[in-house]
């Protein structure tokens, strides 16, 4: 049955093109009909790949969908000597050649950029993914969350002062406690969670740190120290917005209950405790915008350094091969 | 020249006084907060004159103190990390004196402990691990040592329930100090691995988690 072998194989390249190239399934469709096409005459990995690449730049030269506005940009392409994607083969008409052997001003290599910042804000509400910066985060928001876990579990058991009060707060702590565990298991087994449950897990903690103040008598509680862990474990590991809005959300929902359940006497109190909130989740978003831009600067170092030493001589492998092809 | 010899494009040394002189933003910021908290609770809850006078200076002071180091920082000029730490030491003398002399709520019953949670927290984000161990320790002590000696009796009291918010309050200071510098040394990892051009934890996983291609048939 040659032709599912064909076809298997056009998805096993599919799905490396869609990888390895970028994420425009047309065009990586393009990719792996060609790459499958030039297996199929025998040819090794390197050959295929290459292939690939070649096609997945035509298709974007010409889509038959381009904007108005893009189609100055099209001939530009065409213009000089034809590059692939990566910077690294140049393709002349017949053959593929290692681009370092080229001199054509055409052909130098684009300056290193870096990489984008990795926060992706609200969007991140909307896609599966798991964006760098959560999934470091995330061991400190669960590293948190088994404080307020242990630390509430001990203190509950310390002079209970109702029978109702201690069943709430023993099933808030139980739940919780599930739910990190699912979270930490995945980290050990280096499976971060998605985006989305981690956001709900933390909202999941200030949730129950709400419910148990309101069951507490609201401002008199002892408990909403805890609100302090909790924003401090979302504050460096979300996108700056989410953590603006997970923390007005704190600020607005205990500032009512405060308001409610205090004296005016006792506003000043009230005043200092969401500032406090507020000014550990600054300090927390700061940091971690600080540290981002700290790294893009350390990889933009690195890697134009690295550039420079490696273009002039290397004689690399043609391309990464991914594991099993070829 | 091997690539090898530019990988590393950050020395240790350098990366401890980056660490110091770009963590200093958030320590003026968690400060800032500070002075403003309690600029507000003296001007708001002063009933005289005198009282105004006498608590509105430390601000003031503290004030003069942030703002010199802001603007040293915003010029560019480094601060070396022995004034950093005293003037952070001086963030916990300031508010242990809130705690301590502050009228009508002293010791356990003075709501201002809070203050403290910021600090700590902006603290462990710059220094390494004993340091901001031994400044974590030090609001601990000076804080429960406030409490011990103005509210020793009321602690035991009823079931010893003070003696569990300040439990409470304590353990949580605790978890400022250790998460705080949790993250901070998961930075200095992330960092490094961008110096030397390494793939990321998350890449490296990512890398070994995704499906790769089966070992094409050739017809």
């Amino acid at each position: 049955m040659p032709r599912d072998v064909d076809r298997e194989r056009e998805d096993q390249w599919f799905a490396w093109a869609m990888s390895a190239l970028g994420g425009d399934e047309a065009r990586a469709r393009a990719a792996a009909r060609a790459a499958e096409a030039v297996q199929r005459t025998g040819a090794g990995f390197a050959t295929a790949a290459t292939a690939a690449r070649a096609a997945y730049a035509d298709s974007a030269v010409s889509l038959p969908d381009r904007a108005p506005w893009d189609e100055a940009a099209a001939p530009a392409v065409d213009s000089k000597p034809h590059l692939s994607p990566d910077g690294r083969w140049f393709w002349d008409g017949f053959n593929w050649t290692a681009s370092h052997l080229n001199k054509s001003s055409a052909l130098a290599p684009a300056p290193v950029q870096p990489p984008p910042a990795s926060s992706q804000g609200l969007s991140s509400w909307a896609g599966g993914a798991t964006s760098e910066d959560l999934f470091y985060g995330q061991a400190v928001i669960v590293w948190a969350r088994w404080i307020l876990i242990a630390t509430g579990l001990v203190l509950s058991f310390w002079e209970p002062q109702s029978l109702g009060l201690l069943q709430i707060q023993l099933a808030a702590i139980i739940a919780l406690a599930f739910g990190n565990f699912y979270l930490h298991v995945q980290l050990l087994r280096g499976r971060p969670a998605i985006d989305r449950v981690v956001y709900a897990a933390s909202a999941a903690d200030l949730a129950v740190v709400t419910t148990l103040v309101i069951s507490q008598n609201g401002y008199s509680s002892p408990v909403f120290v805890f609100y302090f862990a909790a924003v401090l474990g979302l504050s460096v590991a979300f996108p700056a917005v989410l953590t603006a809005m997970y923390t007005a959300a704190v600020v607005v929902v205990y500032g009512i209950v405060c308001v409610s359940t205090a004296d005016s006497a006792e506003y000043p109190a009230v005043f200092t405790r969401l500032l406090m909130i507020a000014a550990i989740a600054v300090c927390g978003a700061l940091f971690a915008q600080s540290e981002a831009h700290r790294r893009a600067e350390a990889l933009a170092v690195h890697e134009s350094a690295s550039a420079e030493v490696t273009l002039p001589s290397s004689v690399r492998g043609p391309e990464p091969v991914p594991a099993g092809v070829g | 020249m091997e690539a090898k010899a530019l990988r590393e494009v950050r020395s240790h040394e350098q990366a401890a006084l980056e660490d110091v002189f770009f963590g200093q933003s958030v320590i003026l910021w968690a400060r800032w907060s500070v002075i403003l908290a309690g600029a507000v609770l003296v001007l708001w809850t002063s009933t005289t004159v005198a009282q105004l006078t006498r608590t509105f200076p430390f601000f003031l002071v503290l004030m003069a103190m942030n703002f010199f180091l802001h603007g040293r920082y915003v010029m560019g000029s480094p601060l070396n990390r022995t004034v950093v730490v005293a003037a952070s030491v001086a963030d916990l003398v300031l508010i242990t004196a809130i705690v301590v002399f502050w009228p009508g709520a002293v010791g356990l019953n003075n709501e201002f402990f809070v203050l403290y949670y910021p600090v700590v927290f902006a603290f462990a984000l710059v220094f390494p691990r004993v340091i901001e161990a031994a400044y974590t320790v030090l609001a601990i002590v000076a804080y429960s040592t406030a409490c011990l000696v103005l509210s020793g009796s009321v602690l035991f009291a009823d079931g010893a329930l003070n003696l569990k918010t300040l439990m409470m309050r304590l353990i949580v200071m605790a978890a400022m100090g250790f998460l705080g510098n949790y993250y901070f040394r998961i930075q200095r990892d992330r960092l490094r691995r961008a110096s030397k051009g390494t793939p990321s934890a998350l890449d490296e996983l990512k890398s070994k988690l995704a499906p790769a291609p089966r070992r094409a048939a050739r017809s």
